[in-house]
């Protein structure tokens, strides 16, 4: 099954996504903020990212930018999740790079619909 | 010979003919003097008057600056708080909804089903709240007008099945009758279907609630073109008196905070009503029910056909640009309005004059302060001053500070395209003097240089408001364009001292900020004028469309004047 990387910091966040996610049988690894996300993203070379935007260290937006500047990772989809939700933080997270963006509180089958959209894809 | 004998002294003295003219001399003297001194005196007070005056214009100015600028702080503050809270309560409600989804899984995997209720309760209650916020976040977004409003033209028996298909559930739990009342019905609508919907899907679902037993009904009817009137009565409870009057008021800015327990739906509904151009009212009796009634400028009219020449609304567009002009005018005319044109100046006031229209369309763009001097032309005549006007262009937002010359709001960031086609309508002569741009941040400064210098004007920059001060001096510009916030003297600063020159009273101004403006600064107290705005594309329907809602709007308006 497909392989996600979940970049999330806040902890409740981050068990019950992976739980979730793990349920519905997708493999997930996690890192903890954007620095060890863009270390994992070469690494463990995922199928989808799951960016939380507001992010410790390098934030969000900044991974996002370096992840898709890179030859590596560009080309890996990257969701952005955010409670942000006025409408120009959705097109401040697409200008970032990011391939689709979702608001917290996070929708779960829309969420599905959107990651295995991208699988279907690759 | 001597004097004596000589007879001259006799000529000195004083016959009493010559007498008389000697005292009348003396007096006239004394009193050509006397007037001097008073013409003196007049010709200081008239200074003192004149100097008087130009105080209490320049208050006026400044006052005008300052209250704008309050204004953009105080929404600013406003709207950050807003995305601050949302963000707030969002992510706890992220736990308490994906968490309780989770168990209910999990619950339902385990075979312990007597616990689901209890689950489902909390789910319930997380969802609801996050509709809550929702509607906080979607009234703000209103508030602060960055709503767009889509019209498109239905049968109103598909927009009727769709709200009662709808509805059923709610319906056969509530154990009302639902009756539908559209014998006077237009057969089409041309409105926004999508906000038409909310609005009456929320007032039918909460006839619904209130009402036990009951009977909603629903009347749709045509008035006066293109009024149609959307009636919801129930034969519920009826409404405390005390709630009435306020029952639309959001709990957003209410001081005393009676209104958090109405709920944000009827406040929204109300938004969007007159985002449409309309209205919404409500009459309740305690024990007899309850009538919300929704009017909208949404009846379909094919055509215009049908609309005799006295009935028509004249409507005066001036507009130097054939291209802009072109499609309003086209866009008017097949609606049914009787459209007028003025290219210029002359032409603006004499049309004015000899047409006497309901509403004037001006274009703000107008090269060199034209549109300004139009409507001072317009506003300073006794019997045109009152003629509502609507003012048109590619900036994004136009207020009070029109009259001194700020020729609009540019929001950041501004796109290429529109930045030139805005440049070439207003500038379209090229001159030897500079445009100057003061912005503190660099790039955006090196940005605009370069856009500037495409256009094959040349440049002159300024970090901050006292730079751009030195500039001026140096060399007025031809336009500034001012960023609003910038360290120490901001562009409210800049723009109030500029506006205390004589010689750069006419230096026109663009205001470019990263920050909406604010809804007061927005308000129209009448003799004023409101703005639509475009992306530089007149032809666009969006566009039109508000146009023509603003029209009908101020049509309304004068009639209810009329009526009152």
């Amino acid at each position: 099954m497909a392989k996600i990387l979940l970049i999330e910091d806040h902890d409740m966040n981050r068990d019950m996504l992976t739980r979730r996610l793990r349920r519905k049988g997708y493999e997930v690894v996690e890192a903890i903020n954007g620095r060890q996300g863009i270390d994992m993203a070469a690494g463990e070379a995922p199928a989808v990212i799951l960016m939380d935007m507001s992010l410790p260290e390098i934030d969000g937006w900044e991974a996002t930018r370096i992840l898709k500047a890179r030859d590596d990772t560009r080309n890996i989809p990257i969701i952005g999740l955010s409670a942000h939700a006025m409408s120009g933080d959705r097109q401040k997270g697409l200008a970032a790079g990011c391939d689709d963006y979702d608001t917290k509180p996070i929708d779960f089958p829309r969420l599905l619909d959107k990651i295995n959209k991208f699988l279907a894809n690759s | 010979m001597n004097f004596w004998t000589s007879g001259l002294w006799a000529s000195a003295v004083p016959t009493p003919g010559a007498a008389v003219l000697w005292v009348l001399l003396i007096l006239t003297a004394a009193g050509l003097t006397a007037l001097a001194f008073y013409a003196g005196y007049l010709r200081r007070r008239l200074h003192d008057l004149q100097d008087v005056r130009e105080e209490i214009e320049q208050n006026k100015i400044q006052y005008l600056i300052r209250s704008e600028k309050l204004g953009v702080q105080s929404n600013r503050t406003q709207t950050s708080f807003l995305a601050h809270i949302s963000h707030q309560l969002r992510t706890p409600l992220n736990i308490v909804i994906n968490y309780s989804e989770l168990l209910e899984e999990l619950t339902r995997q385990e075979g312990r089903e007597d616990n689901l209720p209890e689950i489902r309760k909390i789910l319930g209650a997380g969802r609801e709240l996050q509709d809550k916020i929702n509607n906080v976040l979607e009234l703000s977004k209103i508030q602060a007008g960055s709503l767009s409003i889509a019209t498109d033209i239905l049968p109103t028996r598909a927009l009727v099945q769709d709200i009662t298909a709808g509805l059923k559930m709610e319906l056969e739990t509530s154990g009302n009758r639902l009756v539908l009342e559209t014998g006077k019905a237009p057969e089409k609508l041309e409105v926004d279907s999508q906000r038409l919907h909310q609005i009456l899907r929320h007032l039918l679902q909460n006839a619904f609630k209130f009402t036990k037993g009951g009977v909603v009904t629903l009347t749709i009817e045509k008035e006066r073109n293109p009024w149609t009137l959307f009636r919801i009565s129930d034969t519920g409870p009826g409404i405390d008196p005390h709630i009435l009057s306020n029952l639309f008021a959001s709990f957003i800015g209410d001081e005393d905070g009676n209104n958090i327990g109405t709920g944000l739906g009827l406040a929204i509904s109300r938004s969007l009503c007159q985002a449409m151009g309309g209205d919404i009212t409500v009459e309740s009796k305690p024990g007899v029910g309850s009538t919300f009634s929704v009017r909208l400028p949404a009846t379909y009219i094919s055509g215009g056909a049908d609309v005799a020449a006295e009935d028509q609304v004249r409507v005066l567009i001036i507009n130097d640009d054939t291209e802009s002009r072109a499609p309003m005018s086209n866009f008017l005319n097949s609606h049914g309005y009787a459209v007028h044109v003025a290219e210029d100046r002359e032409e603006a006031l004499r049309l004015a004059r000899s047409v006497k229209p309901h509403v004037i369309v001006l274009d703000a763009l107008m090269p060199g302060l034209v549109s300004r001097a139009v409507m001072e032309d317009l506003r300073g005549e006794d019997s045109l001053a009152r003629i509502p006007m609507i003012m048109t262009s590619m900036m994004d937002e136009l207020t009070s500070t029109f009259k001194l010359g700020v020729i609009g709001y540019l929001k950041k960031p501004v796109r290429e395209h529109r930045f030139q086609q805005m440049l070439q309508r207003y500038l379209p002569v090229h001159t030897d003097a500079p445009i100057l741009v003061a912005e503190d941040d660099a790039i955006s400064r090196k940005i605009m240089c370069k856009r500037i210098t495409r256009a094959g004007w040349s440049v002159a920059l300024a970090a901050d408001g006292a730079e751009a001060l030195e500039k001026v001096r140096l060399q007025p510009p031809a336009l500034i364009f001012l960023d609003l916030m910038m360290p120490g003297m901001d562009g409210f600063d800049l723009l109030s001292e500029l506006r205390k020159e004589e010689a750069w009273k006419n230096i026109p101004v663009i205001f470019v900020s990263a920050a909406r403006i604010n809804e007061e600064s927005r308000l129209h107290p009448p003799g004023d004028f409101v703005h639509v705005s475009n992306d530089g594309n007149y032809s666009d329907h969006l566009f039109l469309e508000r146009l023509r809602q603003q029209i009908v709007l101020y049509m309304n308006q004068s009639l209810e004047d009329k009526v009152s």
